[in-house]
């Protein structure tokens, strides 16, 4: 377990990508700076790949080769008769000039950083041609003699990889890999791994091992996202406010305040996912959202929002009336039914007094009890689900918006629909109305919805697109 | 129990853990302090971070006070259920003293020592083959009593945080088993001490006494319960024997009961404990804690996220600087394209003779040969601006500068992923050359992208 991590440098043109790469897979939207203009980049920076407590891995971002044709020709004139077969010489004396600290400044330390470490990770552009300069480039990386792991990076359906893959051929390489920084993938994950393990043997057991991390944090993610959707669903679909109906400013009032609790729930349940996938709101442009200057709208409760993803306006909406739309009023407790009332009493005096039965307590001070529609828990569950299903292929360092398949009518199948049926019942399970039971039935409620949300964010197969 | 101690700290861990995500969800702190979770190497496992972390908002959220009230209280309470055990185990002894005439029915005195304690032994083991529809109930039980204890706003997050950690380890069971074990033990063993003394102290005559059933019955039963503690050496005299007993026998038969209640109550017990706590141990080898709960799950990427470091600092470069100067005057106009052909608009290159790419240092010197003597009056350079601008190219593009009284920089794209990055380098090289009117920058307007 103590063996050396491996060091790795991620090299390449400038603009290729490199710290966009690293962003992606080092899951930190972060790390570095990433701009489309030359030497962003100007130091090395280092950032650990870790398997629970294992140090795996040290990468290495490093700011961009520019001038390599320059720089070739250049190291022509270190060659000599002790060193012309000893390539990582050559490059050891450039070091010690004094162009290595001014007008090569910048390649002498990726250069100097590339001695250094166990192998090379080359990110190429694959949307430029292979221009002489590249291959200027790849020329001087290799004189360093480490395994080199080409890269393809900016890959889309179109991409000719084509003339890459034949240039790269002719210089012996024939291990390059595919990774889009705009998405992350646990398989090109595995691809460049498995290159790496190729290329260093002796590195097999640490880097399988961070292979296999990869996958539980996967598999965490999904899980933990699972997690906060079903509490989500429970706390709003079992909230309940109390309002007196013959008093309209009451009403009124008493709507805006259960809107804006379950807005809240939303916003921070839509938080801790982004985070869970290592995203804050900013990083992860959800301009689909009803998002305006880091407020959340009340869009939950709005009809068009359901007609977008599909989900039917019931018949608990009465437009103009009473009631917004989305809540549903329990008049007279009719809607409750008995067992619910019994089952309430119950609960109510389980947990102790306090929040003895706010149905009982309503019914008896004249008020009615207001709860969301299943229209409501329906939007949620599906703009979170499409939202989890972006966010978890989306890379760290992606740029364009996420975009969230809203109107592709996502079906909601019958055995989750009869468990998002289910949680208006339960009335004592909400934490929006301060409940803190952690009765096992809730939990085990939230652990079968979890588990087939769960299900779903993995078996979904065309989650995710990268914007346009 | 040191075992125990292992299993004790783990668990006061994921309290500590619990107790702030409990209170964090529930109070949602608007103003959180800056965390900054210690990224020493070698890194550390989720499970030590959460709880690192949870330290630190526990006295931030002066949640510390309650949690050891909490505890205290606790303790409390099971010095009250051992202080009970020692009562019950002091009466249960009490029931040989039953009648004044001492004159005990043994299979009587057996089932009274005994016989509770093994039935609910016994439904404690059908117990743990049922899995509990309602486990809350004991935790919820259990959170009740101590709220007694602790009235605090606070202390709700201490006992809820009990309640859902002892819940959603699955440790209810072993926790009471454990508790109800050590309560039996010491009341069992009270009542053999007791019993010790009662005997070594008063006399006792015993007898097999039976309403309903026949002797050879009970002979057999006798003979049975005789060769329970055989092994032990302890044995008991048949039903005959003790009819007409001397007081040497009835005192064997006394050895005998304290030894039953020693073995098969205490004894019993005991091992079940260790059994009990033997599990606990081994479970809390592996108990670290559940960090998909949501009020957690969200700070584990940042917890886990790798520090960056500054390996090779920037120092600025000093001195390098080449200048080159723009020639006054000059003859023709021409064009070349920058790196590699890309097509252009007609209509742009109209007037201008073609020097082919703009590649290679070589390709700069058959230029700078070419136009030494004569500068051009002008030089188009067409760049293709989805291709990145880089030293490389700006070095062949000041190479041009001898060479022509006029450079014009035409980017081919109407839109290009490195635009923005050209035209603020370009700008920036004219303004370090001091080009002025030299240097011409445009860009296509309508593009036949393809
Ligand atoms: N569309 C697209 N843009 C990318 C991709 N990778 C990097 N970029 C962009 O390319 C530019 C340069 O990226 P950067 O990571 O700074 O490159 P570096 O100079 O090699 O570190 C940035 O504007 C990135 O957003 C990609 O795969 N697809
Ligand atoms: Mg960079």
């Amino acid at each position: 377990m103590t063996t050396k991590p491996v060091s790795m440098s991620v090299v390449g043109h400038t603009n290729t990508g490199k710290t966009s790469f690293l962003r992606t897979l080092l899951k930190n939207p972060h790390f570095g700076e990433v701009a489309a203009t030359p030497s962003t980049t100007r130091d090395v920076s280092m950032a650990q790949l870790i398997a629970g407590t294992e140090v795996v891995a040290e990468l290495f971002d490093t700011p961009g080769l520019e001038d390599s044709q320059a720089l070739y020709m250049h190291l022509q004139q270190y060659v000599n008769a002790q060193n012309k077969h000893n390539s990582p010489a050559v490059l050891a004396s450039f070091l010690q000039s004094p162009q290595a600290n001014n007008e090569f400044e910048q390649e002498a330390k990726v250069i100097r950083q590339l001695l250094h470490t166990d192998l090379a990770l080359f990110v190429i552009d694959t949307r430029t041609p292979v221009l002489e300069k590249y291959l200027d480039e790849l020329a001087i990386l290799r004189m360093a003699a480490k395994p080199i792991i080409p890269v393809l990076n900016f890959i889309n359906e179109n991409s000719d990889l084509a003339p890459w893959q034949s240039a790269l051929a002719r210089v012996n390489l024939h291990n390059s890999v595919l990774f889009d920084t705009q998405s992350t993938s646990l398989a090109h994950e595995t691809r460049l791994l498995e290159q790496c393990i190729a290329a260093m043997p002796i590195a097999r057991e640490p880097l399988q091992r961070l292979l296999k991390t990869r996958a539980q944090e996967q598999h965490f993610k999904t899980t933990a996202a699972a997690n906060l959707l079903a509490e989500l669903l429970v706390n709003v679909g079992a909230y309940q406010t109390a309002v007196r109906l013959d008093d309209s400013a009451d009403v009124a009032a008493a709507q805006q305040h259960f809107k804006q609790t379950v807005i809240n729930a939303e916003n921070k349940a839509l938080q801790d996912i982004l985070a869970v996938f290592g995203f804050q709101l900013g990083d992860a442009r959800l301009e689909q959202l009803p998002i305006e200057n880091g407020h959340w709208q009340q869009h939950s409760f709005d009809t068009d929002a359901w007609r977008a993803l599909g989900v039917e306006a019931g018949t608990g909406v009465v437009a103009g009336g009473t009631v917004g739309a989305g809540i549903d009023l329990m008049v007279g407790g009719a809607s409750l039914g008995a067992g619910t009332l019994i089952g309430a009493m119950v609960g109510g005096m389980y947990q102790g007094s306090k929040k003895f039965s706010r149905q009982l307590q309503a019914k008896f001070s004249g008020k009615e009890l207001m709860q969301a529609d299943q229209q409501v828990l329906e939007l949620l569950f599906k703009r979170q689900l499409l939202l989890i299903q972006a966010l978890a292929t989306r890379g760290h360092a992606a740029i364009s918006p996420v975009y969230l398949k809203l109107s592709n009518g996502l079906v909601v199948d019958k055995s989750l629909k009869k468990l998002l049926q289910a949680i208006p019942r339960q009335v004592n399970w909400s934490a929006l109305s301060g409940a803190h039971s952690h009765s096992s039935d809730r939990s085990a409620f939230i652990k079968k919805l979890s588990d087939q949300i769960g299900a779903l964010i993995e078996t979904s197969s065309d989650y995710y697109l990268s914007g346009n | 129990m040191i075992p125990l101690q292992q299993f004790k700290s783990k668990f006061l861990q994921l309290w500590q853990i619990e107790l702030v995500r409990c209170y964090e969800r529930d109070q949602s702190p608007a103003l959180q302090p800056p965390y900054s979770p210690n990224t020493q190497q070698p890194p550390q496992s989720i499970h030590v971070q959460l709880h690192e972390r949870a330290l630190h908002f526990l006295e931030h959220y002066q949640l510390y006070h309650s949690l050891n009230n909490t505890i205290k209280s606790l303790k409390v309470m099971v010095f009250l259920l051992f202080a009970l055990a020692l009562v019950v185990g002091f009466g249960l002894a009490k029931v040989v003293d039953g009648n004044v005439s001492r004159v005990l029915s043994l299979p009587w005195v057996l089932f009274a020592l005994l016989g509770v304690h093994l039935l609910l032994y016994f439904i404690w083991l059908a117990m743990l083959f049922i899995k509990p529809r309602q486990g809350g109930f004991i935790g919820g039980f259990i959170q009740q009593g101590l709220q007694l204890f602790n009235r605090t706003p606070k202390a709700k997050y201490a006992l809820q945080s009990l309640g859902h950690t002892l819940n959603h380890y699955q440790m209810v069971k072993l926790v009471v088993s454990i508790f109800s074990h050590l309560y039996w033990l010491v009341l069992l063993t009270t009542a053999a001490l007791i019993l010790g003394l009662l005997f070594l102290f008063q006399s006792y005559s015993f007898t097999w006494e039976t309403t309903v059933l026949n002797l050879p019955t009970m002979t057999y039963l006798a003979e049975l319960l005789g060769r329970s503690l055989s092994w032990l050496g302890l044995s008991l005299p048949t039903v005959e024997v003790l009819q007409t007993a001397s007081a040497e026998q009835q005192a064997q038969v006394g050895r005998w009961l304290i030894g039953m209640v020693l073995v098969y109550g205490s004894g019993l017990r005991l091992v079940t404990a260790l059994l009990v706590a033997g599990v606990l141990t081994v479970r809390s080898k592996g108990l670290t804690v559940d960090h998909t709960q949501p009020g957690l799950s969200h700070l584990v990427p940042l917890l886990l996220r790798s520090g960056t470091q500054s390996v090779d600092k920037e120092n600025p470069v000093i001195g390098y600087n080449q200048q080159a100067q723009q020639p006054a005057s000059g003859v023709g106009h021409y064009w070349l394209q920058l790196e590699h052909p890309e097509a252009v608009e007609q209509q742009l290159t109209a007037n201008h003779k073609t020097l082919g790419t703009l590649a290679t240092m070589s390709d700069l010197e058959r230029l700078t040969a070419q136009f030494k003597t004569q500068p051009a009056a002008s030089m188009l350079v067409t760049i293709d601006n989805q291709l990145t601008p880089d030293r490389g190219n700006m070095r062949l593009l000041r190479g041009l500068l001898p060479l022509a009284a006029e450079l014009h920089c035409h980017l081919v794209h109407e839109q290009g992923a490195f635009t923005e990055g050209w035209l603020s380098v370009l700008q920036g090289f004219n303004s370090e050359h001091n080009l002025g009117q030299g240097m011409r920058i445009s860009q296509a307007e309508h593009t036949n992208d393809n």
